[in-house]
């Protein structure tokens, strides 16, 4: 019996292969599964520390779950309705987005224009600067807090000296909604803004160098090149860090918990200047009154918070696309009619 | 045949996973140079002939100083083996707590400080009673205070037994003493204030009048000595809120508040790089001091020798920090975990590791010994510690912790706090301590 089908398979993979190879799809597959072999690993590991994680914990959010004293009663949504009028969970949401903003936006633009200022060609010992672009970001997390909250002491930080130097009163870092949120900003740009310009740098050693001399031949400056040509161009690179970013910013946790003074201070100041989602959820699962629960439901929240924020940033730049589109659209027609008229 | 193939695959993969996962019969990494070493593995086999070896975990945080004990220990015992696990504070109860909630993974015997001790006690379940394997016969041995302090509320189950004691002392600057013109002798500086911390806040004042510099580190540490010197103060005896009427604490408030008032802090948060350097600087005279923070001075400013000395806390007793050890119900030897934790809590032992680390002993028989009575530190002045804290914690009057203890003590501190940094008017910091502890507790 086997015999038969072997022969009978030998007889049509001929053809088979031959149509595979015109068309250029590679090997043929005598066994089918291998693929889904090969990838199964991950999807393996995904779902015991992904999907079954993240099915467990929206059934602890459902219950009122002490960490250490097991799981009491199901409450439902009660959790969830709980985190709805909380005030600290809208003060961390709220202190979370600004952090956000104005770490994302500043390392964007910074990003960006050091990117433009190393892929200059004339630009000696090019390497060496690339290189020590990334050195921020294999910086321990926990290195970085510690020598940013010495410069943003109070007493004796290096910034307030500059302050003071100049004549100013220095300023309560750590007191302050926004100067909080702004020393924090500082700590994550100085990380990730290298890793952003290397992103760009290779999306603008993409475009073809035809583009800017072009560009050059009809008089355009160089900022005229940056806007009109490596701008629009960069955009798919400039949203995938984006949303790398923003989905990270919303998961900071390292640089508020380090940055508060004194150990293992989870409150994020004295008045939740700076405390996070993550922050929070942290302090309300691990330590008293350790509400598992509660922390799960928090948990749950920020992954949708995440998928919104994400979907966001999508759906901008799909209104880009569109209006970009509609432009060119535009441009075509124009030029359409001019060749009718002519 | 084939058609199977693919499930024989992922079959053969799952178990490849499942062993990586199963940590029982594989060597755990330590573990790799010894089996190397053939002849090692077999002495090890011959010293416990009847063949049931058993290995005691064993978690700390900071520096238990039971390193040398241990090794007498497995000495004596050659069935026994300690496998220690040190970690940092934090690290060490998150660990701990989170074994607790897996109900698996834990230790034989950990380490719990004082700020979680209630939490634990208010869920004795997840513990081992040490009253059932006699721990009663011992009590005799420990301070009260401690002791009840690893007890249940009803006395039904004792959970914890003690290790060290915090005390309560206040180091002081007595080189910046001198400068702003005040007594240096230890004896007439615990005099200025031996009536009240009214009498410490005016010494204060007086010191900044004549220096212009801040007299504490910060409102915290003062927050924390005042408020602890009461049995009533976040919890009564019967385990019932009274943090928002016990006199105690109102008490405190007041002291603290009026010291935010004088103007007498240096605004250096407690365990920061910048409290660190103010122990340095001088930008502060005196510290809120227990037992076991000399050795963190030590570290920190080890120019200052010679320029501290110690003075007595006001008002009396007061303890800050110490721990118990206790055995998680999960661990499979709670017999064996039993008989070496009460042994290296034994009142010698603690001798010994007070005599290595400075950890100060629970057990107050040892208080009349010349080892304790005679101890002194070069680096306080030669102010004779042992008496002070012995002294210190005979004072000491039980308090229930309670199991939200941290919760409610840092909601109060970081109201404070606002106050120091001019965010809420003292009436206000006060309502919103309340109302978020109230919030939190869900009352």
């Amino acid at each position: 019996m086997s015999t038969t089908t072997e022969v009978v398979s030998k007889v049509d993979d001929q053809p088979k292969r031959r149509r595979r190879r015109k068309s250029g799809s590679g090997p043929a597959h005598e066994e089918p599964w291998a693929p889904y072999l090969f990838v199964s690993p991950f999807f393996i590991l995904f779902s015991i520390f992904g999907i079954f994680t993240l099915v467990y914990t929206f059934w602890v959010s459902l219950h009122d779950w002490s960490l250490i004293g097991g799981m009491n009663e199901f409450t439902g949504i009660g959790n969830y309705t709980r985190l709805l009028e909380d005030p600290r969970f809208w003060k961390a949401t709220g202190n979370t987005f600004s952090i956000m903003v104005l770490s994302t936006v500043p390392q964007m633009i910074m990003a960006l224009i050091l990117a433009e200022v190393l892929n200059d060609r004339l630009l000696k010992a090019s390497h060496f600067f690339r290189s020590s672009l990334l050195v921020p970001n294999i910086t321990s997390v926990v290195a970085i807090a510690i020598v940013f909250q010495s410069l943003f002491a109070r007493q004796h930080g290096l910034i307030n000296a500059v302050i003071q130097l100049v004549g100013f009163e220095p300023i309560n870092w750590h007191a302050g909604r926004l100067t909080s949120h702004i020393a924090i900003a500082s700590m994550v740009n100085w990380q990730f803004t290298g890793f952003n310009t290397l992103i760009f740098l290779a999306a603008m050693q993409a475009i073809p160098l035809s583009y800017y001399e072009a560009a050059l031949i009809d008089g355009a400056s160089r900022f005229q090149r940056f806007v009109r040509i490596s701008l629009p161009l960069l955009r798919p690179a400039i949203l995938f860090a984006t949303v790398l970013s923003v989905i990270g910013q919303l998961q900071l946790f390292a640089q508020p918990l380090l940055f508060g003074a004194g150990a293992g201070s989870t409150s994020g100041g004295n008045d939740n200047q700076y405390l996070t989602i993550l922050l929070y959820l942290y302090s309300q699962a691990f330590q008293q009154p350790f509400r598992f629960g509660y922390a799960s439901a928090i948990a749950w929240t920020l992954v949708l918070v995440s998928a919104l924020a994400a979907g966001l940033v999508f759906g901008v730049n799909a209104l880009l696309d569109r209006r970009e589109n509609r432009a060119e659209r535009r441009s075509k027609k124009a030029a359409a009619r001019k060749e009718a008229v002519r | 045949m084939r058609k199977y193939a693919p499930i024989a695959a992922l079959a053969a993969m799952a178990l490849v996973l499942a062993a990586c996962g199963g940590g029982d019969n594989t060597p755990a990494t330590g573990d790799a140079d010894e089996s190397t070493d053939a002849t090692e593995t077999t002495d090890d086999a011959e010293a416990a002939p009847s063949g049931d070896q058993i290995t005691l975990n064993l978690w700390t945080f900071g520096n238990f100083g039971y390193d040398e004990l241990i090794e007498e220990y497995e000495d004596d015992n050659p069935n026994i083996r300690i496998e220690t696990l040190q970690q940092e504070f934090d690290a060490h109860h998150d660990a701990l707590i989170t074994s607790l909630a897996a109900g698996t993974g834990g230790p034989d015997v950990a380490a719990a400080e004082v700020a979680f001790i209630g939490a634990f006690t208010n869920q004795a379940d997840s513990f081992v009673n040490l009253l059932d394997y006699g721990a009663a016969d011992i009590q005799e041995d420990y301070l009260d205070w401690k002791w009840e302090q690893g007890t249940t509320l009803d006395g039904s189950a004792t959970i914890g037994l003690p290790t060290d004691v915090g005390g309560l002392a206040i180091c002081y600057r007595a080189d910046l003493f001198d400068e702003a013109g005040l007594p240096t002798d230890r004896d007439e500086v615990s005099a200025l204030w031996a009536n009240s911390w009214e009498e410490y806040i005016d010494v204060g004042r007086q010191y900044a009048d004549a220096t212009g510099r801040a007299f504490i580190d910060n409102e915290g540490l003062l927050w924390d000595a005042v408020v602890n010197q009461s049995p009533d103060t976040y919890y009564d005896s019967n385990g019932e809120y009274i943090f928002e009427e016990s006199e105690q604490v109102q008490y405190a408030w007041d002291v603290v508040i009026s010291a935010l008032e004088a103007e007498i802090d240096a605004k250096t948060p407690a365990w920061s790089a910048e409290w660190n350097a103010g122990m340095n600087n001088g930008d502060f005279a005196v510290l809120t001091c227990p037992a076991w923070m000399r050795g963190y001075i030590e570290d920190q400013a080890p120019d200052t020798a010679g320029n501290w000395d110690v003075a007595t806390v006001p008002e009396g007793g007061g303890n800050w920090g110490g721990s118990h050890l206790v055995i998680p119900a999960q661990s499979e030897h709670p017999q064996e975990a039993y008989d070496f934790m009460s042994w290296i809590l034994a009142p010698e032992q603690q001798l010994r590791v007070f005599e290595g680390t400075g950890n100060f002993p629970s057990t107050p028989e040892l208080y009349d010994t010349p080892q304790i009575r005679e101890f002194s530190s070069e680096f306080l002045n030669d102010a004779p510690l042992g008496e002070i804290y012995a002294d210190n914690a005979l004072d000491v009057v039980a308090q229930n912790v309670g199991p939200e203890y941290n919760l409610i003590n840092s909601e109060f501190g970081e109201a404070l706090n606002r106050v120091s940094d001019g965010i809420e008017s003292p009436d206000e910091a006060w309502e919103s301590a309340i109302a978020n502890i109230n919030r939190e507790l869900g009352l």
